[in-house]
């Protein structure tokens, strides 16, 4: 018995340099029928598909971009941090603050920023993830504190090495959780500042009205953990934000009046429904 | 022999998990750089992409965004071909019209996904079908 749970395991370790956890659109072959497709027209291919979804920083510099003003109250507070004490609820903080993080630094507030780089590096530890930023940059923030380009460069290795090591240590749903955190979060920053009959924000309205296209990414991260009574019921908050994404856009888009094509009644139930899943997320 | 078998287990583990971080520094040290002044937007997009397998990320991109996408296959692979496609598959951009080149800059005027697919460049009956090595995939923007 014992040899035989041996060869087993030697066999899997002969194997294991081919496994790769990420979702495959088709099983494995063998090396003898993966010899035979290769010797085929090529009609047929293994392949992969993966979704991806915009990070805080990206959200967070469209938000900029659209002349859209800071306001340090609507960060989720450090003074939050200490309820934070199982690995659900600190995967979701992580990605939630990595946004306040992209959003305070994108609008050159630089105290804030070094504030929420310190608790977001200190959550991704509490996570078992080590060495989010190379000590060499952190002397080089310490050094010039006013660095923007720097500050942004911190954030994407915080969020990169976050999620990244989440997932090789297989524990996918921290690392889902953590992206949408960030998403709903940077959502919550764009959405709050909008006064739907002021013109000005036109193009922030418009830049909101485009993450519809995330919807997708974001289904596809949830969707394998989807009956996970974590996961459940923010995957329906996000069909019902779909919904309200779908009823916001009227149905002719071409038209040259901005304002003609928004429903602005189901504009501000979508405003209204992110502010209730965010706070839903962060207590 | 039980203590045996935990050592083969142990380097199983290990043995999967340190090319997936592998991948990881290697898009970190290598690829990231060349995003040069376009912020890496934090995302990683890594793959062990094996010959003959194609891979496809779907993404939104913004209208009035500048971007930088690169394409970074380790050393010792062959070019990797990439597309760069509209929801209707309708080619923006294919880098076999230009050598092969691993990286792409672009600006939409309106908002979309894209589907950008990657394959090894074939090099003809001699290739190796066992090749296999980290593709890793980022995008920057300009700030």
């Amino acid at each position: 018995m014992k040899k035989i749970i041996s060869s087993i395991c030697i066999l899997f370790l002969l194997y294991s340099c081919n496994w790769f956890s990420p979702k495959d659109s088709k099983e494995k072959k063998s090396n003898e029928n993966l010899e035979q497709e290769l010797m085929q027209d090529n009609t047929k291919k293994m392949k992969r598909v993966f979704f991806e979804l915009p990070s805080p920083i990206e959200i967070s510099l469209l938000i900029k971009k659209s002349g859209f003003h800071y306001q340090e109250d609507l960060l989720n507070n450090v003074d939050n941090l200490p309820g934070y004490s199982t690995s659900v609820s600190r995967a979701i903080a992580l990605g939630v603050y990595c946004a306040d993080l992209s959003y305070a630094s994108l609008n050159e507030q630089y105290q804030t920023s070094i504030e929420y780089i310190n608790v977001a590096r200190n959550l991704a530890e509490s996570l078992g993830v080590l060495r989010t930023v190379d000590q060499d940059k952190i002397q080089l923030l310490e050094d010039n504190v006013t660095n923007k380009e720097l500050i942004v460069d911190i954030i994407s290795e915080i969020y990169m090495e976050s999620s990244e090591q989440l997932r090789e240590q297989d524990r996918y749903k921290l690392s889902s959780l953590m992206l949408i955190g960030g998403w709903i979060e940077s959502m919550y920053l764009a959405t709050q500042s909008i006064q739907s009959t002021d013109k000005s924000n036109e193009l922030l309205i418009q830049r909101v009205l485009e993450q519809k296209l995330s919807l997708e990414s974001i289904k596809r991260v949830l969707e394998d953990n989807k009956a996970d009574p974590v996961i459940s019921p923010i995957y329906n908050n996000i069909l019902d934000l779909e919904k309200l994404f779908n009823e916001s856009i009227k149905s002719n888009p071409d038209d040259d009046d901005f304002y003609a094509k928004i429903d602005f009644v189901s504009f501000d139930k979508l405003v209204r429904k992110i502010s209730d899943i965010r706070d839903y997320l962060i207590h | 022999m039980k203590y045996s078998m935990i050592v083969v287990l142990f380097i199983l583990i290990l043995g999967t998990n340190n090319s997936y971080s592998q991948c990881r520094s290697f898009a970190k040290e290598i690829c990231k750089p060349k995003l040069e002044n376009y912020a890496h937007d934090g995302n990683y997009n890594g793959v062990v992409l094996n010959v003959g397998e194609q891979v496809e990320l779907h993404k939104a991109f913004f209208g009035g965004q500048k971007y930088r996408m690169v394409v970074c296959p380790e050393e010792q692979l062959p070019p990797v071909h990439f597309k760069v496609m509209n929801s209707d598959l309708v080619v923006l951009f294919d880098n076999k019209d230009e050598g092969y080149i691993g990286q792409y800059d672009f600006e939409l005027q309106k908002s979309t996904t894209l589907i950008i697919s990657m394959e090894f460049v074939k090099m003809g009956e001699d290739i190796n079908p066992s090749v296999s090595g980290c593709v890793a995939l980022l995008f920057g923007m300009k700030l």
